[in-house]
């Protein structure tokens, strides 16, 4: 049986917010579809083991977290990060994940914090959060048009350079509350505030990334369909939730 | 004068709330601080005030304080309705006070919503503040757990200088504020083996104050990297397994029993016993009064239903429903376990905080029957199925779901999993069904 590896990073740091059910969801349908999955679990220092990750997974954490792990990121994992990258691996990165993954982080205070450079997008910390329910329409390939359901809860506001968004705002505030866009994606890349967790309620965007996975095995990409009544009706829930979005100071 | 008509006022509104068969717990209070805002303070001048804050166990920790002194023969003004917002608290109060403004009381038990902490402190003068814990909690609320910590920092800062804090010495965020406060304070906390689990854990990684993994053992977290680590803990908690129904734990070297359940009491009881000590009841005075404390409404709350067991357990966070479902796996008898999970403001409005509940944990447990009601069941259903387990059932209706369960055939026990409006609205059936007491005149 083929066995794939879901790379964890900073598991014990950036896990505040459900985003475990991420892996979760991504080991579920794996071994649905007869995959053993090993979840590796990747902490701070030097990552040799990054080479043998087939899909890599970066969480939400709080400010505190974030700021602790930071350099460490841009230290030992942003370069074979970036490397892998360019050779189609699949990574999610959620929240502080999606800033770490970005070009630039500014402070409070307004220093500009290098980034992991893998997203051409910068993010600015801003004491007023964004908080709800929110719905996207995906443009990632393959999945044009469909909806993305999640919860976001960020202060950060991200500014997208030569990227594309995942897809753009339908309900909620996105990257900055300005511009619409929704995320970001690049090669087998996605950046994203959505909580949820996001791949449990939207499991096409899980089967996404599995299927890039694959791909960059040699394995056929095409998977077998599930019975996703109960992912269906949960993602429904926000589709036809009433509006809830708040501006938390 | 205006505080004269502030509580007239609020006493009114609340006999005739009252009348109308609401329980009355905020609205008079909204009133009588339209009124005067800084009615709280002149009310509780003559007072010895206590208050409790913290994530979780604040309401039960409340009850034992508020218990304790009532067994001693003090009379006690207390929220345990679980009002702990600022126009509780003042509803509360202004209940208790005459129409001349005087409360005739010789102490006030308030439990105190983390953020509303700073405020309360800022009119009364409390002579403790207990503060049990923080974890993460309706972030779509608070925003981030470190904005709790700031809070509550705020508010020791505002504090008598003759104040004393009793603290949870397990917790290094709480831990890290309380010692660079400065304030006396007494620590309490918990020996336990099964804390060192990683759900419980899951809050207290990182050390507050270098930021590296912290080790844990029976006395406590310490920093491998740094040494910052609990203080001395005075009260310190071990459970006793198997000594009869109730918990028991060895605490400041006596045996308390209580009537309350699970191990996440024990830390409660702790709490309790500290603060006990720091008003002049003697520890084994404490010790032996604590046996006959109730627990509060929906926490760990028995209830007989037609001779059957039924528990009602108030869950919001990961920490506690963690706990709790270490509980359930312990004990092995069969057990009809209902789920009811909603998302108005008061439950949380974001449900993500349920992936980070170990329910894999449940597919080791035989014979559970789980049932999930309420607005939220397609997501537990989902969280259940991804955790390898099937509901019997599940839909939006909680009333269906209850007349099912409580008038049911079966006589397994029956566990009520709630987030807060459901299990108010669990509390309602019971009343209605004529199977529990009027929870706000206990």
């Amino acid at each position: 049986m083929k066995t794939l590896v879901v790379g964890w990073l900073y598991a014990d740091y950036l896990n505040v917010y459900g985003d475990r059910g991420n892996v979760i969801a991504l080991t579920r349908r794996l071994e649905w579809r007869g995959f053993d999955v090993r979840v590796m679990r990747i902490g701070k220092g030097a990552a040799p083991e990054l080479d043998e990750v087939d899909l890599a997974f970066i969480g939400g954490g709080q400010d505190l977290e974030q700021e602790r792990i930071h350099d460490d990121f841009v230290a030992t994992k942003a370069e074979p990060l970036r490397r892998l990258v360019e050779q189609d691996l699949a990574v999610l990165g959620v929240c502080a994940g999606f800033q770490l993954l970005g070009k630039a982080y500014v402070t409070p205070s307004g220093r500009e914090l290098p980034g992991g450079g893998i997203l051409d997008a910068v993010t600015h910390s801003h004491g007023v959060r964004f908080v709800g329910d929110a719905i996207w329409e995906s443009a990632l390939p393959g999945l044009q048009g469909e909806s993305l359901v999640g919860f976001e809860n960020h202060g950060g506001r991200t500014y997208l350079g030569d990227v594309q968004p995942l897809g753009r705002v339908v309900k909620g505030f996105g990257n900055n509350g300005e511009d619409g866009t929704a995320g970001a994606w690049r090669r087998n890349v996605i950046g994203t505030y959505l909580h949820g967790a996001l791949l449990p309620r939207n499991p096409a965007l899980t089967d996404w990334l599995i299927a890039r996975a694959l791909e960059r095995r040699g394995l056929d990409p095409e998977l077998a369909p599930l019975d996703d009544a109960v992912e269906r009706a949960a993602h429904g829930y926000v589709l036809r939730a009433p509006a809830r979005q708040h501006i938390l100071r | 004068m205006r505080r004269l008509a502030a509580v007239w006022a609020g006493k009114t509104s609340a006999a005739l709330l009252r009348r109308i068969g609401g329980g009355g717990t905020t609205l008079p209070g909204r009133i009588a601080a339209g009124i005067a805002p800084g009615l709280l303070g002149p009310l509780l001048a003559g007072t010895t005030t206590i208050l409790v804050a913290g994530t979780n166990g604040k309401t039960t920790t409340t009850r034992l304080v508020a218990g304790l002194l009532r067994a001693r023969g003090q009379r006690v003004i207390s929220n345990g309705e679980g009002a702990n917002l600022f126009h509780g608290i003042v509803s509360t109060v202004t209940r208790a006070a005459d129409l001349a403004g005087r409360v005739a009381a010789d102490a006030a038990v308030l439990e105190v919503d983390e953020l509303t902490l700073p405020r309360v402190v800022a009119q009364t003068s409390p002579v403790l503040v207990v503060l049990t814990n923080v974890y993460r909690d309706q972030l779509d609320r608070y925003g981030e757990v470190d904005r709790v910590v700031r809070a509550f920092s705020e508010a020791l800062a505002l504090l008598p200088l003759n104040a004393v804090v009793v603290a949870n010495a397990d917790d290094p965020r709480l831990v890290a504020m309380v010692l660079a406060s400065g304030r006396r304070t007494v620590w309490f906390g918990v020996a336990h083996e099964e804390a060192r689990r990683e759900p419980f854990l899951v809050d207290r990684r990182l050390c507050a104050a270098c930021g590296e993994m912290l080790a844990h053992d029976a006395s406590g977290f310490h920093c491998p990297n740094c040494g910052f680590a609990s203080p001395a803990t005075p009260y310190r908690a071990t459970i006793v397994r198997d000594a009869g129904p109730g918990l028991f734990v060895e605490l400041a070297g006596r045996r308390i029993a209580s009537r309350l359940q699970g191990d996440v009491n024990a830390a409660n009881v702790a709490a309790a016993l500290a603060a006990a000590t720091m008003l002049d009841i003697p520890p084994e005075t404490a010790a032996a009064l604590l046996a006959d404390v109730e627990p509060p409404y929906g926490r760990y709350e028995f209830i007989e239903v037609d001779g059957r067991r039924a528990t009602l357990v108030l869950l919001k966070n990961p920490v506690g429903f963690n706990a709790f479902l270490d509980d359930l796996v312990r004990r092995s008898e069969p057990t009809r376990v209902l789920l009811a999970i909603n998302d108005l403001p008061a439950d949380g409005e974001d449900l993500s905080w349920m992936w980070d509940v170990e329910f894999e944990r449940l597919a080791e447990r035989t014979g559970l029957e789980l049932i999930v009601a309420g607005r939220r069941h397609e997501d537990v259903a989902l969280r259940l199925k991804y955790a390898g387990l099937t509901p019997a059932r599940h839909g939006p209706d909680l009333e269906a779901a209850l007349q099912r369960e409580l008038h049911a055939t079966s006589d397994l026990p029956l566990v009520m999993m709630c987030t807060y409006t459901a299990m108010m609205q669990v509390r309602a059936r019971l009343q209605t069904d004529g199977l529990a007491a009027n929870y706000w005149s206990r």
